[in-house]
């Protein structure tokens, strides 16, 4: 069982070339002459970018690729015949037979004279400086030739100027600082935090952080984009300055959110030196959030599980053993339950967190060797409406667009959704859109980011009542029937001419005007027609949402109101419109594309369609059930019910991320075999029987497939911890149970993928390799993949408008428990915080928190930074409160990061009608002061002791063992 | 009725409430029976079933006419 390493893909470290200003994309191209070459290029690029790219090098300081250019720095002037002067090359743009000299004796002196300026004011530290070897500025001196600095190095100077060490993950070196504002341009035109800016004039400029604050205490979200635009070492990860230069990298795709950046993974032997976002990546563009840039030492954290471990019962300690042991006890387990409680009473779940070709093979083993269809994954508990929503309207579950699509939206809806905290790569994509002019409506209960941050102001803010989404999108979409802003076109063509008719005459009806619901929703009608005239007014408009629209008792239907209001206005199948569910673990698209539901086989097809199973069952040398089986919820009850048995998790933490936290445990503790494979102890896994230890997205091969259906390849660049990549467990699992899986390597799996799935019959490690990325469906007809969705028909032929009756929950506020929890996560912490716990993300965020309204804080005598108990008619759990206008009156929130806070303590079972994805966004509640941890918090606090002492005695076991 | 019991008429009910527009109770029935059978493991139709047969009075028009629909397919499976 040996781990297949792979070394063809690391390749020498190098600093990733830079063009020095942006592309330009024009239809008209430009010829002229540098330095005697013949050059074309399109018209609007700088004579800077097309020289560089003619491969002719123009010493710079201030500009970079990645931004607009500048023109402060006087290193790239050239000399332009006819021209007077010498202009600088960045912000020169081409023209028509125009003659350039990069290097004459006039230029030549004149650089070096700039450099002279800049290094009189520069340490001459460059043999114990961080970037020795990889620094703009050293370059550019030998490339001018610098030989002297005549002004001597004794006059007033910024070297004594104190470091910022503020910031976990990079440091800032002022002394070393030329005050190119790359930094500064960084933060504003990549990022849109606007966090930093160049204080003082003249000699006295120097960059501040937020009004001279360090940086931890300012604005700064620590993304890493100014560390990225740095020439010099003024701003430098606190690990390259610990370890110095890499030696190598590989091209990976982060593990963390759905937006699934692209990364170059830069090592020394098999430590990660730095995580730097790659510039041709297709989902990122060279840009990154404080969690995929910094926050990998997880991976590394001495809390990794490193060994097998097995037990009898949980009350046992653990027991390391050698993988033959560990997954021969595992195999057998499942096998004498099956005997004692039939063939259905075991199942699995696969994750979101895991590669594509390790959920496929999870559901493999559960459908061929557990034989049946007890299989399900975690985004049952988040983005399962999305499946059926639009599955049902639109043919196909996933989103319709590219990243990069939102450059063409000239109205952005975002409903449920918190893109700068839980999508901040895409959250700078579109906050740069909205900068330069795009609308933006914003439905959220709170007042998120994006409702108002520097230079961007949402139009409209539909603040709703929790659990009222339906209602509100309802009421949108009847402003635009009966105002009469369809796309008739559209509709005409594109949708089905009957079940159009009978929604039509639906959503007309009056009692979905604004004006009737504004009692239901709590915003106004006015707000609400304003809104959907400026959506469907808008020559291209976008929708964004979140887990704010499928985590509801009607998640489902708000799916498919959002997917009729996007058809009826004609929002479909071109780039800046769509429908665009924006995922929440870096797998969830492909974990769902990989046949995780119990009721679908890869690519989505039902179960009981017999020639999709029929070819299942040839190609995997079984038979397979026609039925569904069970959905975690399902799976769940039955356990506590007695009927359901053993359970195989991979990657994932039900105890802490699924609802009604007492249920799940008590379920988990009913169960005869739990086998979790996973990094760390995690929750769920202090129920286990079996412990298989995982691999982080560094220790293996395989792919995820972000959000925009983008299939990614992710690269091994350190061996697993415990020796076994996760498929590779899942094949050892599989041919002790006695169904065999032999595969070398991930390729093959993909290969077995690829031959079963029509959408997915073109993808290939050998694509992978060649265009870096891929968007499914990927096939014959579509052999480079496809980007924009629906363009000329749907997968179901035409579109279906389904009627979307707004059923309230029935989870209310009462005299007991009156105000609304609804929850959320934030910036730096990552679902369940396993891994981002475990990093010093944790001095962003150390703890979750309970947000409430100064009037509901008042009433109660709940003061900000105080204990105060939240309880549901499930459970009860102790936080610390913060007193904010950012939630309504009547509101409540907080996030889930944590898993001694509890908040699905709190959260209940109800869910959504269709897939049974949970209420995790409306739970009534009551917030009282307290002075103690709840109950359940003091249970969880001595049961997790026991637990980790559990684990202890295994070390020290493992420890006296000759 | 069980807990599991308990569980799936409520689900059920759900189901039907929000498939329903304006519709009969045969017609909703119908659409309840049809989402039943694609999504729900045949034990939980099992269940609702012998619930719904040991209790008909309990359960809501559509739902009891989803529960003839299930019977309908099983009997026409069978033959």
């Amino acid at each position: 069982m040996a781990s297949t390493g792979s070394v063809r893909y690391w390749k020498p470290y190098r600093r990733a070339d830079d063009l020095g200003t942006p592309a330009v994309h024009s239809d008209v191209s430009v010829s002229l002459e540098i330095d005697g070459q013949s050059v074309s290029v399109p018209a609007g690029t700088t004579v800077m970018r097309a020289a560089i790219q003619a491969g002719v090098s123009i010493p710079k300081l201030c500009a970079t690729d990645s931004q607009e250019p500048f023109g402060s720095c006087r290193l790239c002037v050239v000399e332009i015949e006819g021209r007077k002067g010498y202009p600088a090359s960045c912000t020169t743009e081409v023209a028509e037979g125009m003659r350039v000299s990069t290097q004459t004796p006039e230029v030549a002196k004149l650089r070096r004279n700039v450099m002279e300026l800049y290094i009189s004011d520069h340490p001459l530290d460059c043999l114990t400086c961080p970037t020795n070897g990889d620094c703009e500025l050293q370059d550019m001196a030998g490339a001018v030739g610098l030989r002297e600095v005549r002004y001597g190095y004794d006059g007033e100077n910024h070297l004594s100027a104190a470091k910022d060490t503020s910031n976990e993950y990079f440091t800032f070196d002022p002394s070393k600082c030329i005050v190119c504002s790359r930094c500064v341009r960084a933060c504003d035109e990549i990022q849109g935090t606007h966090a930093l800016t160049i204080d003082g004039r003249g000699f006295a400029s120097r960059i501040a952080a937020s009004d001279d604050r360090s940086f931890f205490d300012s604005e700064c979200v620590s993304c890493g984009a100014c560390v990225q635009a740095c020439p010099t070492a003024t701003l430098a990860e606190t690990s390259l300055i610990a370890l110095g230069q890499p030696e190598h990298y590989a091209i990976t795709t982060c593990a963390y959110c759905g937006v699934g950046c692209s990364f170059r993974a830069e090592m020394k032997g098999e430590q990660v030196v730095r995580m730097v976002p790659n510039k041709d990546g297709h989902a990122n563009h060279g840009h990154s959030c404080v969690k995929g840039r910094f926050a990998f030492g997880y991976a590394t954290h001495p809390d990794r599980i490193a060994q097998p471990m097995i037990r009898e019962s949980i009350r046992e300690p653990w027991r390391k053993v050698d993988w033959e042991e560990a997954v021969r006890f595992a195999a057998d387990r499942i096998r004498s339950v099956q005997q004692q409680h039939g063939p259905l009473s075991v199942g699995g779940i696969t994750s979101s967190r895991c590669t594509n070709e390790e959920t496929y093979l999870v559901q493999k083993l559960v459908r061929a060797a557990f034989g049946n269809n007890n299989v399900d994954t975690c985004a049952r508990v988040c983005h399962s409406p999305t499946g059926y929503g639009l599955k049902t309207t639109l043919g196909e579950s996933a989103g319709t667009q590219t990243f990069d699509s939102v450059e063409d939206a000239d109205v952005v809806m975002v409903i449920g959704a918190n893109p700068t905290d839980a999508h901040p790569v895409f959250a700078s994509q579109m906050k740069r859109r909205l900068r330069a002019g795009a609308g933006l409506i914003v439905a959220d209960p709170r007042v998120i980011d994006l409702v108002r941050s520097p230079h961007v102001q949402a139009n409209h803010h539909l603040q709703l009542r929790p659990g009222t989404n339906v209602a509100l999108i309802n009421a949108m979409t009847h402003v635009v029937v009966s105002e009469g802003l369809e796309d008739e076109a559209f509709v005409e063509a594109r949708c089905e001419r009957e079940s159009y008719a009978d929604w039509r005459e639906f959503i007309a009806r009056p009692e979905h005007a604004p004006e009737n619901l504004e009692a239901v929703t709590g915003v106004p009608a006015a707000e609400v027609r304003a809104a959907a005239r400026l959506y469907a007014g808008a020559r291209n408009a976008a929708i964004y949402y979140g887990l704010g629209v499928t985590e509801h008792s009607q998640g489902s239907t708000m799916v498919m109101g959002i997917a009729n209001l996007a058809m009826v206005t004609g929002n479909l199948g071109r780039p800046g419109t769509g429908v665009n569910p924006l995922r929440g673990q870096n797998n969830v698209q492909g974990a769902c594309d990989m046949g995780s539901f119990p009721h679908e086989l890869p690519g989505y097809r039902h179960i009981s369609d017999p020639a999709v199973r029929g070819a299942f069952e040839s190609h995997w040398g079984v038979s397979l059930l026609p039925e569904p089986g069970y959905r975690i919820p399902n799976m769940l009850d039955a356990a506590a019910n007695g009927e359901f048995k053993a359970l195989y998790v991979q990657g994932e933490d039900l105890a802490q991320s699924d609802p009604d936290t007492q249920h799940v445990t008590a379920a988990l503790s009913a169960l005869d075999c739990l086998i979790v494979q996973d990094i760390f102890l995690n929750e769920t896994a202090k129920y286990a029987h079996v412990l298989l230890p995982g691999s982080t997205f560094l220790e293996k091969n395989g792919t995820f497939t972000n959000a925009e259906r983008r299939i990614s390849p992710v690269r091994k660049v350190m061996q697993p911890v415990a020796g076994l990549e996760d498929w590779e467990v899942t094949c050892a699992l599989s041919n002790a149970l006695g169904y065999p899986m032999h595969y070398e390597h991930p390729r093959e799996i993909m290969a077995e993928i690829a031959a079963l799935t029509p959408t997915f019959s073109g993808v290939s490690y050998e694509l992978l390799d060649r265009r870096s990325s891929v968007q499914w469906p990927c096939n014959a007809e579509r052999p480079e993949g496809t980007e924009i969705m629906h363009e000329e028909t749907f997968p179901i032929g035409k579109g279906h408008f389904a009627p979307t009756p707004y059923v309230a929950t029935d989870e209310r506020s009462t005299r007991k428990y009156p105000l609304l929890l609804t929850t959320g996560r934030i910036l730096s912490q990552y679902n369940v915080g396993a891994q981002t716990r475990r990093t010093g993300n944790v001095s962003w965020h150390e703890e979750d928190r309970l947000e409430i309204h100064p009037q509901d804080a008042e009433l109660r005598g709940i003061v900000d930074g105080k204990w105060v108990g939240i309880s549901s008619r499930v459970g009860e759990t102790v936080l610390r409160a913060v007193v904010t206008e950012n939630v309504l009156p009547g509101v409540v929130y907080t996030t889930f990061h944590h898993p001694e806070s509890g908040a699905n303590v709190v959260t209940t079972e109800n869910s959504d009608w269709a897939t049974n994805c949970p209420e995790y966004k409306v739970t009534a509640v009551q917030v009282v002061p307290v002075s103690e941890p709840s109950q359940w918090q003091r249970r969880h606090a001595d049961f997790s002791g026991e637990q980790d002492a559990l684990m202890r005695t295994a070390d020290r076991d493992e420890a006296t063992t000759p | 009725m069980s807990v599991q019991a308990d569980k799936l008429v409520r689900m059920a009910e759900q189901i039907s409430a929000n498939v329903a527009v304006d519709d009969d109770s045969e017609r909703v029935g119908e659409r309840l029976a049809q989402h039943m059978q694609r999504f729900w493991d045949p034990r939980m139709r099992a269940e609702f079933l012998s619930h719904a047969r040991a209790e008909p009075g309990a359960l809501s028009a559509p739902l009891r006419a989803a529960a003839r629909c299930l019977q309908e397919s099983e009997k026409s499976a069978a033959t």
